[in-house]
């Protein structure tokens, strides 16, 4: 029950950087900024869309597996626009192509909205490169030295949210048949996902609390 | 099938690993700023006192030579009139010979008059001895005798409190900087000097009715230009702050303003 509690906490706190976007309202922001915007707003249409799927009683996993896919699409564009090195721009496309192609691998989680298994191939090769596309991103920073307080810097804030998530679930995902795709231990490893979820949504908070417009010259 | 407990392990693992990450980031990226700032705060001490060293050879270079000039040629000239007093009035009634000798002994008395004039304006002796109200209204008196501009002085304060020399050598060459501009560049016809001293509030103003200046264009002019550069270098050295207020055809008003004035001693 406490696990049942637990996701549906996980689910709620999406609300939380939504609320802080619609009180803050800023929309001249940089591209950077825009893509935080979408990844907030792709967690919350998934919340959405799974839990009335679920209280509907219809087969929800595929939309995970999409957003997964589209999520680490989003990510992937985010650290081309933050880094600036050509070679590091060029790593981050080409871990977007790599996502892709490990999700199409298992393409049957994708396309079958029955199944009831999560990609077998996504879900650990993007968490992996997303968390080199993080350190590398964090070795920029402390390389340029050109952001003078990270603590109201929101980009900082999105990828420490995001470290910690991806972190947390990667042996989770890396051992998926046993953890995920089993339906007898899957609450189990569920609860952990959940409570990182909660973690990353806070941050990803205090990443659009941050968020500064740009100057629009008249 | 993994075990559960290598799962939970190695997510602890690597959330402890996450979690020294993130704060290595942040410690060590202010640690980094903070290095940056000190640096450029010496950077900044240094070129400031470089600039101050450069101004004080410029000062020293200066008084050698106005004492040169006083001293060897002002002496030699005063020594060549006498002698040439002493020749006229050797010489017969002639008049074409004392007309000649007439203009000799003008010429002379010019060219000591101007030697004294340049080693003035190299070292002012006024404002070593009197101070910057009587050292500047020397000045204004002085530049008054061109047809161009006019020039007044006003006071207020204490005449008798003086500034440290080196901060009042360099408000007087500002003033003359700023007085120089306006002669040259403003084409008005007035310029007034208002120097304020304790016990009121330290301040010196600077204005023409002239045709004033885009003082962001001049700014991106290379030097020589107004010599902004120049005053604003100065002013660093004795921690004071200008503020321009110019516009076309709308003169200029120049204000400078000491910072921790009572501090000054």
């Amino acid at each position: 029950m406490w696990e049942f509690n637990l996701a549906r906490t996980a689910d709620i706190s999406i609300l939380l950087p939504i609320i802080i976007f619609f009180v803050r309202g800023r929309l001249h922001v940089p591209l950077t900024y825009k893509l935080i915007y979408s990844i907030v707003f792709l967690l919350f249409v998934r919340n959405i869309t799974t839990f009335i799927l679920g209280e509907l009683g219809i087969y929800n996993v595929y939309i995970y597996n999409w957003y997964n896919l589209i999520g680490s699409i989003i990510v992937g564009l985010l650290y081309y626009h933050l880094f600036e090195n050509q070679y590091l721009k060029g790593f981050a496309i080409l871990t977007i192509c790599i996502t892709v192609i490990a999700a199409l691998f298992d393409y049957e989680s994708l396309f079958n909205p029955a199944t009831t298994n999560f990609n077998r191939f996504s879900y650990n090769i993007s968490g992996c490169l997303e968390i080199i596309l993080i350190l590398i991103y964090f070795y920029q920073l402390l390389q340029g030295l050109l952001v003078p307080n990270l603590a109201k810097f929101s980009p900082f804030w999105f990828s420490a949210g995001a470290l910690f998530y991806f972190s947390g679930t990667i042996f989770s995902y890396i051992s998926i048949n046993s953890t995920f795709n089993d339906l007898d231990v899957r609450s189990q490893y569920w609860a952990i996902d959940a409570f990182l979820s909660i973690i990353f949504n806070v941050f990803l908070a205090i990443s659009v609390w941050y968020i500064k417009p740009v100057k629009v010259d008249n | 099938m993994e075990s559960p407990y290598f799962i939970i392990i190695g997510t602890g693992i690597m959330l402890i690993m996450a979690l020294f990450v993130v704060l290595f980031v942040v410690y060590y990226q202010r640690k980094q700023i903070e290095q940056q700032m000190h640096v450029k705060d010496m950077e900044a001490e240094f070129q400031g006192k470089l600039l101050e060293v450069s101004m004080a050879s410029t000062e020293a270079e200066r008084r050698r030579i106005a004492q040169d000039l006083h001293d060897d040629i002002g002496a030699l000239l005063s020594v060549t009139k006498l002698t040439f007093n002493a020749l006229y009035g050797q010489l017969d009634s002639k008049q074409q010979t004392q007309q000649l000798t007439q203009q000799v002994r003008d010429t002379l008395d010019e060219t000591i008059s101007h030697v004294r004039r340049i080693s003035r304006e190299l070292v002012p002796t006024t404002l070593e001895r009197f101070g910057l109200p009587a050292a500047l209204q020397e000045f204004a008196a002085r530049s008054n005798n061109s047809d161009s501009l006019r020039i007044t002085f006003g006071f207020s304060g204490d005449e008798n409190y003086r500034l440290p020399s080196r901060t009042e050598l360099m408000l007087y060459r500002i003033a003359q900087e700023l007085i120089n501009n306006a002669m040259k560049h403003s084409a008005g016809q007035n310029v007034h000097i208002q120097l304020s001293l304790p016990p009121q509030t330290f301040g010196m103003v600077i204005e023409d009715d002239g045709q004033g200046f885009n003082l962001e264009n001049v700014r991106l002019l290379p030097s020589p230009g107004l010599g902004l550069d120049s005053i604003e270098g100065r002013l660093r050295v004795i921690n004071g702050k200008i503020n321009y207020q110019t516009a076309h055809q709308e003169g200029c008003r120049v204000s400078i303003e000491l910072k921790n004035i009572n501090d000054i001693r």
